[in-house]
């Protein structure tokens, strides 16, 4: 059925075997399992042709398979790898996701409190309201107490005077700061990445290299495959290939990131997230090794004060 | 009705009457008893205001009355701009800050763990990373930058130690006074 599905596809052999070659000593680094690389198989049916080269007669798909920790529960997703080469969309083969982060219980409050969170806690207000006491003057009981007729007074500063001080209002810079615990920003992320992969909004490419840096080429892209308005591009380092960062810093609905920099809040603000290889390996990585970790984390201690 | 005559009642004297009717209904025409019994003012011909019963009746509708609204044309002191509300601006959803917020919020997660997020929060030396009421920042801050403020900024450094001491006296000394 796959085979039958990447019919269609028109690659040359050649770049098969030099994408495959180099997602093999990639991939191979932190495998635990050798990755099936179907380019190498000797079992597909080659024409023979009396002038030119030896050419295959059908598309040689990536099969990657490799998991490094496997969920026992669950079996794993599978997303298309595509290519960012051509406008028109071309799959260069298939992927296995780890179910307990692409296929997580879509849990929306977590994904509320986590955005609430990223809103809140570098949250500083500076709104601040002088009080009676810090308004300029209103020392002295402006008239006697008794005597006169009017109403009595002890200070023109008090807050019921027109000029006066603010009885409670908004006291001095404010911070909003708490830390929502660890598995639940680790949860956040799963889900966010659950709900992306779930509404067919999360696209698994190759790499980020785009023949041209003309930002025409990114949104006719965009277009041709009902990608959405607005995209974020992640890759693993925070360098980038040098034509999609001219491209892209023409639109402002289009993204990049390193893995470093992704968020709830990042990933619900685009339509589309549009991961390489090598980024969705770090992300999984990192995620399990979150999950699964039993030491504790003392990297950040509340109430430090550094005299 | 009065002070007029009806067009029918005019071509039927002129007709049919004679003599003392004839007499009668000349002097009704010509305005002549009856116009002085109803003594009308105006100057306009009796039936300009004579409508078909029983339709209301052309004519100067609440009189005297002077119609204030702005109907156009140029206005008194034209050089003196207009003022009226700024012209709606929508927020720019995909400029710099907004299309990007949130970044690194995960760097503890997804990067090497070594940064915190609170290490990114930029504000007061003594709010980042803290979260308390108005008399824990302000005994915060006195912990830091008290003995700075002493001699830079005295008034300053005075007010805080008397709002610390009054908040203490409320929050601490005193029944059902709300803590924020």
């Amino acid at each position: 059925m796959l085979s039958k599905k990447l019919h269609s596809c028109r690659f040359d052999a050649n770049d098969i075997c030099r994408i495959s070659s180099a997602l093999t000593k990639i991939l191979n680094v932190t495998a635990k399992r050798q990755v099936h690389d179907s380019s190498f198989d000797t079992s597909h049916e080659l024409l023979q042709t009396d002038s030119g080269p030896v050419v295959p007669s059908r598309p040689l798909p990536l099969i990657i398979q490799k998991m490094d920790y496997p969920s026992r529960f669950a079996p794993p997703k599978q997303a298309w790898i595509e290519s960012l080469g051509t406008i028109e969309d071309e799959k260069l083969g298939t992927i296995d996701l780890h179910p307990e982060i692409f296929g997580t219980y879509p849990r929306i409050d977590i994904l509320h409190r986590n955005i609430v969170w990223q809103r809140n806690y570098k949250r500083i207000s500076h709104a601040k309201t002088k009080s009676r006491a810090e308004v300029q003057g209103g020392g002295r009981k402006p008239w006697p107490q008794k005597g006169l007729g009017r109403a009595r007074h002890g200070s023109i500063r008090s807050p019921i005077w027109v000029g006066g001080g603010r009885a409670l209002g908004p006291r001095g810079p404010k911070s909003y700061f708490y830390m929502l615990p660890r598995h639940m920003r680790v949860l956040g992320l799963r889900t966010a990445l659950s709900c992306k992969f779930a509404q067919n909004d999360l696209h698994i490419v190759d790499s980020l290299e785009i023949p041209s840096d003309d930002p025409a080429f990114i949104e006719e892209l965009l277009d041709t495959r009902f990608w959405g308005f607005s995209a974020l591009f992640v890759d693993d380092t925070d360098i980038m290939p040098r034509n999609i960062s001219l491209a892209l810093s023409k639109v402002p609905q289009f993204n990049l990131m390193p893995v470093y920099g992704l968020n709830v809040y990042s990933m619900l603000k685009h339509e589309t997230l549009v991961l390489t290889l090598a980024a969705l390996e770090k992300i999984q990585q990192k995620i399990l090794h979150q999950m699964h970790k039993t030491s504790l984390d003392r990297s950040f201690k509340n109430e430090r004060v550094r005299y | 009705m009065w002070g007029s005559s009806t067009p029918i009642l005019n071509s039927t004297v002129n007709a049919n009457i004679t003599g003392w009717s004839r007499q009668l209904a000349d002097r009704i025409t010509n305005g002549g008893i009856l116009s002085t019994l109803t003594r009308s003012y105006s100057s306009e011909p009796p039936d300009k205001y004579d409508p078909p019963a029983p339709f209301r009746k052309p004519g100067a509708r609440r009189y005297g009355w002077v119609n204030k609204l702005y109907g156009g044309g140029v206005l008194p002191r034209s050089d003196k701009p207009i003022r009226s509300l700024p012209a709606y601006k929508p927020k720019d959803s995909w400029n710099r800050k907004r299309a990007l917020f949130g970044q690194n919020d995960y760097i503890d997660i997804l990067g090497d763990g070594d940064i915190h997020p609170v290490e990114l929060i930029t504000g007061p030396k003594w709010l980042i990373g803290f979260k308390g009421n108005e008399l824990q920042r302000l005994v915060r801050r006195a912990k830091i930058q008290g003995s700075q403020m002493r001699y830079l900024y005295p008034t300053k450094y005075h007010q805080m130690w008397k709002r610390i001491r009054f908040l203490n006296k409320k929050y601490n000394m005193k029944r059902s006074k709300r803590v924020r």
